[in-house]
């Protein structure tokens, strides 16, 4: 029944019928299946055959690690980088959410490093080290955009702030100005 | 059929987040954990007694979060008793077993030679009674369809773990599997030859 479930949404995407689908009549599980067989099912996986030693590497390194992870990210072809940007910036929001989903960084690259970061071969055939390696990568890459994250909504919650207290002092500006206003008139009456 | 080596495989299935390592763990160590760490694939192994000799009980624990098909074959072929675990607090977990179970009847061929196969139904979660979607009567009754046994746990509060095994071994009539060691009668010579397969 999921499977037929995902089947059928999976087909109607497909069929560039994605106008007419209601997403939200279909079970979180089932949209997020899709997509990680839709990662896992790409004939050559999102972060490429060529670049692959490079990341696991790069996950060796001791320093500039986080760096190097990003300039081979640049290095990836357009359509790669930008829908590997769009999924790192979702995850890098499901993380955000820890406390109420329980899937920090490390465990959503457990999840999604082997949906797109696998070498050429058969994946169970990955070694063991590979495996951890691909996850580290992943991870210390969500974990960076879930830092840049967390500082942008601490600036658009600061910036919130800043506005509330400009709005409200300006508030109370305005209405002491409409007291002194009124303030004249009794003045006016006395002369 | 896989061969009458001197191992004993059960396979534990079953969606992301059921609490399958929960069940193992809780099993093998007697611990519980909390927090949430998903699972690539671990293997634990246990000392059991078999036909009155020694014989390793071997855990394989799965991956829920993603499938990837030729492993899941892999495990089945190799698997002699399945645990096919569901969380009580979701139906989706219970429906997500079905492709898994019918990949276990198709790998194991006839109604048969699957009816001689230890498969235990499990609705884990047994203690989260406010967010129960699925009874136990709504479990039994889809492990009756399947041909299979059922039982309720809580890999939190203990319940039903010890017996989920014992009884899932009990199901073995090609051989006498039994968690009691012969001479000792207790599980105190257990012995666990390998834990996490991967360091995170």
């Amino acid at each position: 029944q999921i499977h037929s479930k995902q089947q059928e949404l999976k087909t109607k995407i497909d069929e560039g019928k994605l106008s007419e689908l209601e997403l939200d009549h279909y079970s979180v599980h089932i949209l997020a299946n899709l997509l990680k067989l839709f990662l896992r099912e790409m004939p050559e996986p999102l972060l490429t055959f060529e670049y692959y030693e490079d990341f696991l590497r790069a996950a060796d390194l001791t320093e500039d690690r986080v760096s190097t992870l990003f300039s081979i990210l640049k290095t990836l072809p357009k359509p790669n980088f930008d829908l590997m940007e769009r999924l790192i910036f979702h995850l890098a929001r499901v993380s955000y959410h820890e406390e109420a989903n329980r899937m920090n960084p490390n465990s959503l690259a457990i999840v999604f490093a082997p949906c797109i970061l696998r070498q050429r071969q058969f994946p169970a055939q990955d070694a063991l080290s590979d495996i951890s390696r691909q996850t580290l990568c992943i991870e210390l890459i969500i974990t960076e955009q879930l830092k840049k994250l967390t500082s942008t909504l601490k600036d658009i919650d600061d910036l919130d702030t800043a506005k509330y207290s400009a709005h409200t002092r300006l508030h109370t500006i305005r209405s002491s100005k409409v007291i002194c206003i009124h303030c004249r008139h009794p003045h006016d009456l006395i002369e | 059929m896989p061969e009458q080596s001197n191992d004993y495989r059960v396979v534990v299935f079953g969606a992301g987040g059921v609490g399958k390592s929960s069940l193992v763990l809780r099993f093998v160590k007697g611990t519980f954990r909390e927090s949430y760490i998903p699972t690539i694939e671990d293997t634990y192994r246990q000392v059991i007694s078999c036909n009155k000799n020694i014989c390793t009980l071997q855990i394989t624990d799965t991956t829920g979060s993603h499938q990837f098909p030729a492993m899941q074959r892999l495990s089945i072929s190799k698997g002699h008793a399945f645990i096919l675990v569901y969380s009580c607090t979701s139906r989706q977990s219970l429906e997500e077993l079905r492709p898994i179970w019918e990949v276990i009847r198709e790998t194991k061929g006839g109604a048969n030679e699957l009816a001689s196969i230890p498969i235990m139904l499990v609705g884990n979660k047994c203690d989260e009674t406010e967010n129960r979607e699925v009874s136990a009567a709504e479990g039994e009754a889809e492990a009756k369809s399947w041909g299979c046994h059922f039982m309720e746990t809580s890999a939190k509060t203990n319940h039903n773990v010890k017996e989920l095994f014992a009884e899932l071994l009990n199901l073995e009539k090609n051989r006498n599997i039994s968690l009691q060691l012969e001479k000792k009668g207790q599980l105190k010579g257990t012995r666990k030859l390998k834990e996490k397969c991967m360091v995170m």
